[in-house]
């Protein structure tokens, strides 16, 4: 992720380190444990790493083999949290996701069986691979973060945060997520190949002392605590955000819903996790206050999954990243 | 060639009906036309850019001049098929080349701009006809010709300069140059402050054009020729006699049918007559003879021989001819209205043709000097016309008009200062530099550009005030977004600064400075 406007300007110095400089020192120890495993992703690590600060999901597009699950066993383990995967198959069904009730017959009472999503981070291995019910499942404990068994809410620990993936080469078989669904995911980040030093030390660190092709999370070490997590979303809520920064959140997706060529723009969620993101995003850079370019930067994630073209220019071959970009050179852009 | 066999039906019709065929004719040909006249006007268009560069319109300008010469192949083309032969490219080329000579000093120059002048050409190229013999022709063909010919001329000349600016304006959209704003496009175009591209591209779209019109005006010139015949000559009933004489004559000499035919006659004259007989088959003949007429009339009467066709022209009517003589003089009048719509017609287009050489030349010799001025020196022109395009006068919200910051800008902001309007008062200062950036620095910034995105313009211009806007916009930033006021002496710093780097005496100065860094 581009750094441009960290450099210059820094929180006020303090005697004392201030509640956002401790956050930002404990934010770049668990970054660099996670890019001690996760080469050559910085963008996608720094999404990750953003939605869990802004106590958001992730839904992350890309080819198989690319480290997805790897990331997230690396930032459970740099935050001391759980970790579970779900391969979304077309035979799966909710409770396979949320757990169900059984009953016992040593004790003739009803328990219940928890499902992998109680959990702290939880990995939906191409979440579109398996039907609209189950892929529903996911949306009670996504957006409540509860989950209802036989009637009785069960609340998760906290933090949670859902990983959900998708690839965008096989389409045959797949369940394409309803926009409500897709809605619920905070960012949409788009995890492409390493470049080819990045591979290069990949495949050196993998093969070097290692058996299989799989990398192992034995060095990464455990910098944070989930309480740590829970902290640094409070102060994340606190970095400071200028009036004219929200009207231009909402002139921005404003502008997606009336844009020649979008047949459904983002909604007022959309705005929300706008400025929630750049607020987590200025915690990432150790900064306390937003910026027009935190929101612009954070744009393109935000509203990439929220927004549908139009046919004709889905035949053209536009992307939706171009549009958003043409919204973010057109849209005026606050001046204080 | 066998005059005999013609591939189009042959009738007199009226002018926009010939120009129809013309067109049918020019459809069926077009592919052998169209490359004829890129064989014959490529290579010498190529050369031209070749030899003259720097100056397209020059070349395309010559091409366009030598138009009745390379048409004449075209017509050599349709002349052929008229009669059911298709000439080979080799034939084409070298019937091509000597056709090329033909008339050449004539053809382009008095003759050039004639507004008949497809019409004209078949007279000369193919009746071979010169000089006074081929005046008195034309003055014939002329005589009671409409004023569709000159009206086709016109139009063409019309849709061929469209055609040229559309082909220029399509090539344009594939160029990967920024974007191309018609006001400033044209404004070059006209000011001719430089960009020969887009002359270049012009000449292309316009020899295009050329080469694409080309075949439907020799088509729709050639068929009138064929059907002024066909009405003053009766070339078509000329050539229906030819058709039915050459039938006649391919059939041989069938001696048996004359042996029978004088032995049936010689039998009827020796047979004795019978007078009972006789008066019987003169009822009967009487009675076969009505019975048929009724099934003639029957027939005549059907909708077969009902066909009515309905036309529209316009015509000169004069108001003192006496109705009753409408009659008699119906055929007179007409000629006499045809003739003489036809001669406005041909001298309006005349006229009109010209008129626009007249302009053309006029423009051209208007522009000389400053093609000149501009191929000597350099692409400055361009570079100024090109930094004049986007002045904005509001962006981000603010209004960066220069004319509405205050005149002393420096004192005014330390006024709002010392008046505890801190905001205001830097807000002043970044207001009143991205107005003189945008006015004075050329820096093209966009509505969406944030902050950090006008420093990043500036720092990439090089621009020796680019370390001074950085720390405004620092400043500026921290103040806007973060809350934080900087401090008194910060805040002078930058306001004691402002003049040095914005204030327009020094501002050439700086501006030249940073792009000799």
């Amino acid at each position: 992720m581009n750094e441009s406007n960290d450099q210059e300007i820094s929180p006020a110095t303090e005697p004392k380190p201030s509640p956002f400089q401790v956050c930002h020192n404990k934010i770049q120890a668990i970054r660099s444990q996670i890019k001690k495993a996760v080469i050559g992703q910085d963008n996608v690590v720094d999404l990750a790493l953003v939605s869990l600060l802004a106590s958001g999901h992730l839904l992350i597009e890309g080819v198989p083999g690319l480290g997805k699950t790897l990331l997230v066993k690396s930032i459970a383990k740099a935050i001391s949290g759980d970790f579970a995967r779900i391969q979304f198959t077309p035979d799966l069904m909710p409770s396979d996701v949320t757990g169900h009730a059984f009953f016992d017959q040593n004790d003739s009472s009803f328990k219940i069986r928890k499902g992998p999503a109680f959990t702290n981070l939880l990995l939906a291995d191409e979440i579109n691979r398996a039907p609209a019910k189950t892929q529903a499942s996911l949306l009670e404990v996504m957006q409540e973060q509860q989950i209802t068994i036989e009637g009785t809410p069960h609340i998760i620990d906290k933090p949670f945060m859902v990983l959900a993936t998708q690839n965008p080469l096989e389409q045959e078989g797949t369940y394409a997520l309803p926009e409500a669904e897709l809605d619920r995911f905070l960012l949409n980040a788009t995890i492409e190949y390493p470049d080819a030093s990045s591979e290069e030390a990949i495949v050196k660190m993998i093969t070097e002392g290692h058996v299989g092709d799989s990398f192992a999370t034995e060095q990464i070490e455990a910098v944070a605590s989930t309480k740590d997590i829970l902290a640094m979303q409070k102060v994340a809520t606190k970095i400071s955000v200028d009036d004219s920064l929200y009207s231009y959140a909402v002139r921005l997706v404003q502008a997606s819903r009336q844009w020649p060529g979008i047949r459904a723009g983002a909604g007022p969620r959309a705005t929300i996790a706008l400025i929630r993101c750049a607020k987590a995003l200025v915690l990432l850079r150790g900064g306390n206050f937003v910026t027009p370019d935190d929101i612009k930067q954070i744009a393109t994630p935000v509203l990439r999954h929220r927004i549908s073209l139009s046919a004709e220019l889905e035949i053209e071959g536009v992307k939706v990243t171009n549009v958003i970009h043409d919204i973010l050179e057109q849209v005026e852009a606050p001046r204080g | 060639m066998d005059l005999s066999k013609i591939s189009i039906k042959l009738r007199p019709r009226n002018g926009y009906a010939a120009i129809d065929l013309g067109t049918r004719m020019a459809q069926k040909n077009w592919k052998s036309m169209f490359l004829s006249a890129v064989i014959f006007t490529l290579p010498l268009f190529a050369l031209l850019i070749f030899l003259m560069p720097n100056h397209p319109i020059w070349a395309i300008f010559v091409v366009w001049w030598l138009k009745p010469l390379w048409e004449r192949p075209l017509l050599l083309i349709l002349s052929q098929d008229v009669f059911h032969q298709r000439p080979t490219l080799k034939e084409i080329i070298l019937h091509g080349f000597k056709l090329l000579f033909k008339q050449l000093i004539p053809s382009i120059t008095w003759r050039r701009f004639s507004p008949t002048r497809s019409f004209d050409a078949p007279v000369m190229q193919l009746e071979n006809l010169s000089g006074s013999e081929r005046r008195e022709r034309l003055t014939a063909l002329h005589s009671r010709s409409p004023s569709s010919i000159s009206g086709m001329t016109i139009m063409m000349h019309l849709i061929e300069s469209l055609m040229a600016f559309a082909i220029m304006l399509f090539i344009l959209q594939f160029l990967p140059t920024d974007d191309i704003e018609w006001k400033i496009f044209l404004e070059n175009l006209v000011t001719n402050s430089g960009l020969h591209l887009y002359y270049l591209l012009f000449a292309i779209g316009w020899y295009l054009a050329m080469v694409l019109m080309a075949p439907f005006y020799v088509a729709g010139g050639f068929s009138s020729y064929l059907n002024q015949r066909s009405i003053r000559e009766a070339w078509d009933l000329e050539l229906v006699f030819r058709q039915l004489a050459a039938k006649h004559k391919s059939r041989s000499f069938d001696y048996k049918n004359i042996i029978v035919s004088i032995l049936v006659c010689s039998f009827i004259f020796i047979t004795p007559k019978t007078y009972s007989a006789d008066e019987q088959e003169i009822d009967l003949y009487a009675e076969q003879k009505s019975r048929v007429k009724a099934q003639i009339e029957n027939i005549q009467s059907g909708p077969d021989y009902k066909r009515t066709e309905t036309t529209t022209e316009l015509r000169r009517i004069n108001p003192l001819e006496p109705n009753s003589d409408e009659d008699e003089s119906e055929e007179a009048d007409e000629s006499k209205s045809s003739s003489s719509s036809s001669l406005i017609g041909k001298e309006f287009g005349r006229v009109l043709s010209w008129l626009f050489l007249i302009a053309l030349i006029v423009f051209i010799l208007f522009k000389i000097p400053a093609m000149i001025e501009y191929f000597q020196s350099g692409a400055r022109s361009k570079n100024e016309k090109l930094s004049n395009k986007k002045k904005p006068e509001q962006l981000f919200g603010l209004d960066l008009k220069l004319e509405n910051l205050p005149d002393d800008i420096v004192q005014e902001s330390k006024i709002l200062w010392q008046q505890s309007q801190h905001r205001e008062a830097l807000g002043l200062l970044y207001r009143a530099s991205l107005s003189k950036l945008i006015h004075q620095f050329d820096c093209e910034f966009e509505d969406g550009f944030t902050e950090l995105e006008c420093l990043i313009i500036v720092q990439q211009n090089q621009l020796s005030l680019s370390p001074y806007f950085s720390e405004l916009t620092q400043a500026w930033r921290l103040l806007a977004y973060g809350h934080k006021l900087p401090s008194e002496q910060t805040f002078l710093t930058l306001a004691d600064h402002w003049s040095n780097n914005f204030v327009p005496e020094t501002s050439e100065s700086n501006k030249q400075r940073g792009v000799d860094e």
